[in-house]
């Protein structure tokens, strides 16, 4: 005899009176299985659990996630950094501290302790002479070493010649001058020109120059020189005009804490910039694509949610059995869930490290094929991006799977005597609240755009619904029809009116995503492509003068060259609104502060311009005579100008105030002239104004700048090409990333319509056994099933298709602000890829149907 | 090993043996379920619907009661309020010492853990679990450090120790009783409730499984509640019972 045996026979059967609650309690208590026990319970579990095709469904959907959430933030965070640092090529830096006297030591010696790299500029006018005496006015900048810091400088040895990388800071004793100089003081490379007490020689004409962006209407042609030579110079007395700036990058957060230190800091005549602050067009491209990167992973995730609910929804089946089982044999509720639970957490562990691995992978891969397209190496991620693909498992399990397994397992225990009990469902209200919430956390985390996250789930939601009701009524609609033909096709949908309409439900929404990928795809991004046009300006003239206007109109026909409009420019500041003076009461933010501490371009027109779109308020009568404004919307909402506000400018000795008549939005990326402020002509023209142009010209530029420079020597030509070169780059590179990460969402929605077709495969089984017992051949079961999923395809596509059009029309124009423009083709498409991939994957789901013999499948079912 | 400890290993087993039957013969009259004007009623769209009326029923320790009736009567129900596995609507129930009623779900798993077996018609093996694993589940949620040796042990005695790393699926019907036999016993339980556990078998494996859960009662002394239709394996019980319209008759 086992001394279990033993121990057993030793204790009686307590004879009299029944034990207290406290004290079965206690006993209960006593003998709850340890967590080291629900551990190997739940591991042997999940052990031979990985061979049932719901298993493989849910690990597969979560390492899809996690791979997509990390090989997105991988990348993404390589890309931004990437991005970034050419961005910073527009400002020679990741930030930079200006300031009108030289900048004090107390920020040298934080730049220092925080092992920034800096780089001294200094930047003031002046003018240059050359041997003849000829003179022109100049924007000097002397550089110290290292400049500059992001970016390069490029020179050509000859008059708008080929032109390369400048190795260093112009040497003692040279200067680097712009093209536009050459026309006026007759000088090529080693001519000798006089600056100041000093005479120096050109050693090369400035094709491009990193940190020029910034404020080009005002500069006078630039001449470049060293730093050493600007004592000797004695151009820069007490009192002289300059700005002083410190570039500054850093390869870690130096440059936030910088941020921080100089914020808190405050000093007025600090002015400090980052990327993030430069123009509006990089700003808003790199914007674009880390949505568009956000987005693409959402989906993906969204789709794996999906995949996650279906499997969930057959696992629950199964764990109802079990968890009934081992309460059954004494295990309490608490116990089987913290089973549930450890298995759950052994599945996000398992698939956020394979999920981590193939999105570190993907990125690498990535990377190495985007190499070429970046001029420099991309750098190494952070880790960050590994805290979301954890999160996102874990996040994606307790949305989508944990509340209806944890109801599986605290089912009803007289399930083991009683199996034709319904399956315990949880509340829909808890279902539905935990996705939702998982949802909108992983769409906000991923997009950083809550709107666009709320956006999406409500697009979730009502798509979801409007499936639901549709397939139920067709469901109803079943009952009712006669046709034998159709019958046959419809009897499937009649006899699993719940499963059917959720199958059809799921495999529009996997449609959905992969048609709204393809509209993505070709639309979005050729529409984003499309902001920066192909004739896109690649010249500014600045300066005409109001008398020069005509013959300059004139010049420009002559060469056949497509010009925007002559706009009129003045300078002018924002003093007050409505009668409120502008920073009395503090800044709305720096923007705000900058925008308005300092003059900027006012121009007036009296219609209003097609390529400006009014969005509150209305364009003047063009005869008015009263003093209107015309605000740009970001600027109006960033300065906090709100429609019939009067605002009021101080130009020159003037001031002119005027209604806030209307409000536009300006595609700045189109790069034509454009203005946050433009006035009525009645309040502005008569000011002292110049005139400014964006113009195309293709081909060989040199003739035509200097003939311009020869017929207009007031006039500045500032070509802005190699600028708009920049920003189309990065744009298409951003395009090139979304399209890859795409390939996840597309995976993603593949998963979903084999989720779908398995969520039924087991009532398939079922009816397939009890039909063939019946005398029905493999041959009608097979044709059923394939008139039945070719309805059900027909059905998802029609669906799918319709409203990913809409879908795709609501981002793009409400959220992207983008035009959508409807393509039938994908439409159709959609539709067609409905019936053929939802029959094949359900054709090839059910060959096990078919193959399986009647009696093993009735025996399982018992 | 020597005499004097083979001899003490004799008389130590010998010794055991008299403890247990005089135990067992201490407690075979005692009750191990007495449950008093049990009632269950379900509400259907139809209204109230009395499936068990105002059952009486005392189970003694070691004693065998065959439940017997049509389909529909009530036995299974009145099986699973008997091992609180189902609460029912009104009256009082006592498992094992513990007031059944009094408690909640959770509170009726506590008092069935380690003390009580099931055997299923339908076998209720776990299908991702081999025969071993499945009889040692018990074991392993009663805490017992030791549950593989006892479940390997126990597939010895019902004749599948081959066979124990074999899936439910790898099994026949009979033999995958076999399994539901062992693990019903490998925790050593004071009462053992069978619910047509040859329904699902032919008879040659019904009459194996009926001589093996049986014969390993007797060994143990456990009491039997069983539910069936089988005359004949109704005839082997103390008492056969007969339920009729959820009156116990």
């Amino acid at each position: 005899m086992s001394t279990a045996e033993s121990e057993g026979a030793a204790q009686p059967v307590k004879a009299a009176g029944s034990a207290s609650v406290a004290e079965v309690k206690a006993a209960g208590s006593a003998s709850a299985t340890s967590l080291r026990t629900e551990f190997t319970l739940a591991l042997r579990q999940l052990r031979r659990e990985f061979r049932l095709s719901e298993y493989l469904v849910l690990i597969f959907a979560l390492i899809l996630s996690v791979a997509a959430v990390t090989s997105v933030g991988f990348f993404a965070n390589r890309v931004e950094r990437a991005m970034a640092s050419q961005a910073a090529t527009l400002l020679a830096a990741d930030a930079v501290v200006s300031s009108p006297s030289a900048i004090g030591t107390e920020v040298r010696d934080k730049a220092d302790e925080l092992s920034l790299s800096t780089s001294e500029v200094i930047e003031f006018p002046s003018v240059i002479l050359n041997e003849a005496g000829d003179t022109s006015l100049v924007a000097v900048k002397a550089t110290g070493e290292g400049y500059p810091l992001r970016g390069e400088v490029r020179l050509s040895e000859k008059l708008y010649g080929t032109d390369r990388a400048a190795a260093a800071v112009p040497a003692a004793g040279e200067v680097w001058v712009d093209p536009r100089i050459a026309g006026t003081l007759q000088i090529d490379v080693g001519s000798v020109l006089y600056l100041g007490d000093l005479e120096v020689t050109v050693a090369g004409f400035i094709a491009f120059e990193p940190d020029r962006s910034g404020g080009v209407f005002q500069m006078a042609p630039r001449v470049m020189m060293s730093m050493q030579d600007l004592p000797e110079s004695g151009l820069l007395g007490d009192g002289s005009r300059a700005r002083y700036r410190l570039l500054m990058t850093s390869e870690g957060d130096g440059i936030d804490q910088f941020s921080d230190w100089i914020e808190a800091k405050d000093d007025a005549n600090l002015r400090y910039s980052t990327v993030e602050d430069g123009s509006p067009a990089v700003r808003s491209a790199l914007v674009n694509a880390r949505r568009f990167l956000g987005l693409a992973a959402a989906v993906a995730v969204l789709l794996s949610g999906a995949a996650v609910a279906l499997a969930a929804r057959q696992i629950a089946e199964r764990d109802m059995d079990t968890g009934a089982l081992m309460r059954a044999f004494g295990a309490n509720s608490r116990s089987v869930i913290r089973i549930v639970l450890i298995r759950l957490a052994l599945l996000a562990l398992m698939a956020a490290v394979l999920g981590s691995i193939i999105g570190f992978i993907a990125q690498t891969a990535l990377a190495g094929l985007l190499t070429q397209f970046f001029q420099t190496e991309l750098p190494q991620p952070t880790l960050a991006p590994l805290i979301g693909g954890i999160s996102c498992a874990a996040l994606a399990l307790a949305g989508f799977c944990l509340p209806v397994i944890s109801r599986a397992a605290t089912a009803p225990v007289i399930r083991v005597l009683r199996r034709d009990l319904p399956l315990a469902q949880p509340s829909i209200w808890i279902v539905v609240a935990s996705a939702l919430v998982a949802m909108l956390v992983l769409l906000t985390w991923l997009t950083h755009d809550i709107r666009l996250g709320a956006l999406l789930i409500i697009g979730v939601v009502a798509v979801v619904s409007m499936l639901w009701l549709i397939a139920r009524g067709l469901v109803a609609l079943a009952s009712r029809v006669k046709s034998p033909s159709l019958r046959r096709a419809l009897e499937g949908l009649r006899r699993r009116p719940g499963s059917i309409s959720l199958q059809i439900s799921a495999f529009s929404v996997g449609l959905l995503a992969l048609l709204l990928l393809a509209i993505i795809r070709t639309d979005v991004l050729n529409t984003w492509q499309r902001q920066i046009p192909k004739d896109a300006p690649n010249f500014f003239m600045i300066n005409i003068q109001p008398q020069d206007v005509p013959a300059m109109t004139d010049f420009l026909t002559a060469r056949d060259i497509s010009s925007d409009a002559l706009y009129p420019m003045i300078r002018g500041r924002l003093e007050s609104i409505n009668d409120s003076k502008v920073g009395e009461a503090g800044y709305k933010n720096e923007r705000m502060r900058r925008m308005t501490e300092r003059d900027f371009n006012l121009s007036y027109q009296a219609a209003a311009r097609a390529d400006n779109e009014i969005v509150a308020g209305e364009w003047w009568p063009a005869d008015t005579t009263e003093s209107f404004f015309s605000v740009e919307e970001e600027f109006a909402e960033e300065t906090g100008i709100k429609l019939g506000d009067t605002l009021q400018f101080k130009i020159a000795d003037r001031t002119v105030s005027g209604e806030v008549k209307n409000l536009r939005a300006v595609e700045w990326e189109s790069f034509a002239v454009n203005f946050f402020v433009v006035g009525s002509p009645a309040a502005l023209e008569g000011l002292p104004a110049s005139f400014v142009t964006s113009l195309r010209v293709d081909g060989d530029h040199s003739d035509f700048v200097r003939d311009a420079v020869k017929d207009f020597p007031s006039v500045t030509v500032i070509e802005i090409g190699k600028m708009i070169e920049r920003v189309t780059g990065i744009l298409d590179r951003a395009a090139l990333a979304v399209q890859y990460v795409f390939i996840f969402t597309l995976l993603a929605g593949v998963l979903v319509l084999v989720a779908a077709v398995l969520a039924t495969r087991r009532e398939r089984f079922h009816e397939a056994a009890i039909l063939r017992t019946l005398g029905a051949s493999r041959r009608y079961l097979s044709a059923s099933m394939s008139r039945e999923f070719i309805l059900i395809g027909l059905l998802a596509g029609l669906m799918g298709s319709t409203i990913a059009a809409a879908v795709a029309w609501a981002m793009i124009e409400l959220v992207m602000d983008l035009d959508y423009r409807f393509n039938p083709v994908i439409w159709l498409a959609g539709t067609l890829l409905g019936v053929i991939a939802i029959w094949i994957a359900g054709v090839i789901a059910s060959r096990p149907v078919l193959r399986q013999s009647p009696l093993a499948v009735i025996r399982s079912q018992v | 090993m020597g005499k004097f400890t083979l001899g003490f290993l004799i008389l130590n087993f010998m010794l055991s043996i008299c403890a247990n039957s005089i135990l067992n013969q201490g407690t075979r009259y005692m009750n191990v379920i007495e449950a008093r004007q049990l009632a269950k009623h379900v509400t259907t769209s139809e209204g109230d619907l009395a499936i068990l009326q105002s059952v009486d029923f005392t189970l003694n320790a070691g004693e065998v009661v065959a439940i017997v009736g049509p389909s529909g009567s009530g036995k299974s129900t009145l099986l699973a309020l008997l091992a609180g596995l189902d609460s029912a609507s009104s009256g009082q129930m006592d498992l094992l010492g513990a007031a059944l009623h009094t408690l909640d779900e959770d509170g009726r798993a506590a008092v069935r853990a380690g003390q009580v077996g099931f055997v299923f018609q339908s076998f209720q093996l776990l299908p991702g679990l081999t025969a071993v694993e499945n009889v040692m589940l018990p074991l392993e949620l009663a805490g017992a450090a030791d549950a593989r040796e006892r479940a390997a042990e126990q597939l010895q005695k019902v004749g599948l120790g081959e066979r124990q790393h074999h899936l439910p699926s790898q099994l026949s019907g009979g033999e995958q009783q076999r399994v539901a036999v062992a693990r019903a016993f490998v925790v050593e339980p004071k009462v053992l409730f069978a619910d047509e556990p040859t329904g699902n078998l032919d008879r040659a494996s019904g009459d194996m499984i009926v001589e093996l859960m049986f014969s390993m009662r007797a060994e143990r002394g456990c009491a039997l509640v069983l539910v069936t239709h089988d005359q004949r394996l109704a005839e082997r019980c103390d008492r056969v019972l007969t339920m009729d319209g959820g009156v116990l008759q």
